[in-house]
């Protein structure tokens, strides 16, 4: 009934190692199986193609000096070809195989989550600091394409004039950024660029 | 060490090529290509072999097969295993969009997603013990000893999910993964 003790242990370890493989490399997830399916995310070719690449050349390299022999299943063409078809459509219902679906259920998905953001259990200092980084970006980038360029005063609005403008100030605001030695703030470094054309090459090309 | 572990992902060309060492490392150790699905037959054998031993002494399977806890079946125990301890160090667990693209489809009902899931796994199962081989079984060791059954297997899979696939939630699905 069982195999003996160090074959138990060795099965457990290297499954164990692909677990931990088939988890990180995202295919014990639904949507990464429906995604190759779909031919949109090519994850399962990416992680498959190159373990059989490097498979292949690992055993075939070790098959002369006799350590490993090869184990072919045979080819019965009803059981391959049905057996394919069966399982090509019942894994696109399920959206795991088997393995991926063993390490899914290690994984804890029972399938059946929503995807509402406040279903997930929060501390309240991840959802303070979600709330928070949103003025991150409010504070670093619009509020001082306000300041430093006037953006809200701006009257441009002919044609595409405003996404022009728009897309220029911000380029310059991050190279003005960019631009670390200088000690002073983005409106001096900008007048400064005005004023200076060798300090604005620098901002320029950022030497 | 734990750094590595505790990333939600890892490059998949770098998953891949681990995943073929350990291949390897099976050959060499154990003499066994990785494979998941004869777990679950042995598994099935012996429940029956417990449960009703008078089925199964009528039960032709048996002179054949001596389905045992073997070295595929703590294999199996193994990736639940590490896939448990790999999602809990890099905290990847319950991710809230997995049901996305059905969801999108098949609205949130979830009896109706957990007898797909059934249904499918079922099939599954069952196609993959005709061929006598999984994704693991065929997909990876077998066309790695480039088997042609295992290669015919492998684009068999391929050609019936991405069919099923399109049929489930066509091009428009695409949008929604």
């Amino acid at each position: 009934m069982f195999d003996p003790i160090w074959k138990l242990v060795l099965g457990l370890f290297i499954g164990i190692l692909f677990g931990i493989l088939l988890q990180k490399g995202g295919v014990a997830k639904y949507r990464v199986i429906l995604g190759q399916f779909l031919l949109k995310d090519w994850t399962v070719v990416k992680v498959m193609g190159t373990a059989v690449v490097v498979g292949m050349i690992g055993i075939y390299a070790l098959l002369p000096t006799g350590m490993v022999s090869l184990h072919i299943k045979p080819l019965q063409w009803g059981g391959i070809i049905f057996g394919g078809l069966m399982f090509g459509v019942g894994m696109s219902l399920l959206g795991y195989c088997s393995g991926t679906g063993v390490a899914a259920c290690g994984e804890g998905r029972r399938d059946a989550e929503r995807y509402y953001i406040l279903n997930e259990a929060f501390p309240g200092e991840t959802f303070a600091g979600a709330v928070r980084d949103q003025w991150g970006i409010e504070n670093s980038c619009h509020w001082q394409l306000d300041v430093t360029f006037g953006e809200d005063q701006c009257r441009i609005r002919k044609g595409h004039g405003n996404e022009n403008f728009s897309t220029l100030r911000r380029t310059a605001l991050s190279l003005l950024k960019q631009e670390k030695p200088a000690k002073c703030g983005v409106k001096n470094k900008r007048l400064n660029a005005g004023w200076d054309d060798s300090y604005m090459e620098k901002v320029l090309f950022s030497q | 060490m734990t750094n590595i572990l505790k990333a939600k992902s890892w490059p998949p060309y770098l998953v891949g090529a681990g995943i073929g060492i350990l291949s390897c490392f099976a050959f060499l150790t154990a003499d066994h290509p990785l494979g998941i699905t004869s777990a679950f037959e042995n598994t099935a054998a012996i429940a029956e072999k417990v449960v009703v031993p008078s089925a199964a002494e009528q039960n032709e399977y048996f002179q054949d097969e001596s389905p045992k806890i073997d070295w595929g079946w703590m294999l199996v125990l193994g990736v639940f295993l590490g896939a448990l301890i790999s999602s809990k160090l890099s905290d990847d667990r319950d991710a809230p969009d997995v049901l996305a693209l059905w969801q999108w489809k098949f609205g949130n009902s979830t009896l109706l997603r957990y007898s797909m899931a059934f249904l499918g796994g079922a099939i599954m199962l069952f196609g993959a013990r005709l061929a006598k081989g999984c994704t693991s079984g065929h997909g990876i060791s077998g066309t790695l000893q480039l088997a042609v059954s295992s290669w015919l297997f492998f684009i068999i899979i391929f050609a019936a999910g991405i069919a099923t696939a399109f049929l489930l939630f066509g091009r428009e699905g695409r949008n929604h993964v």
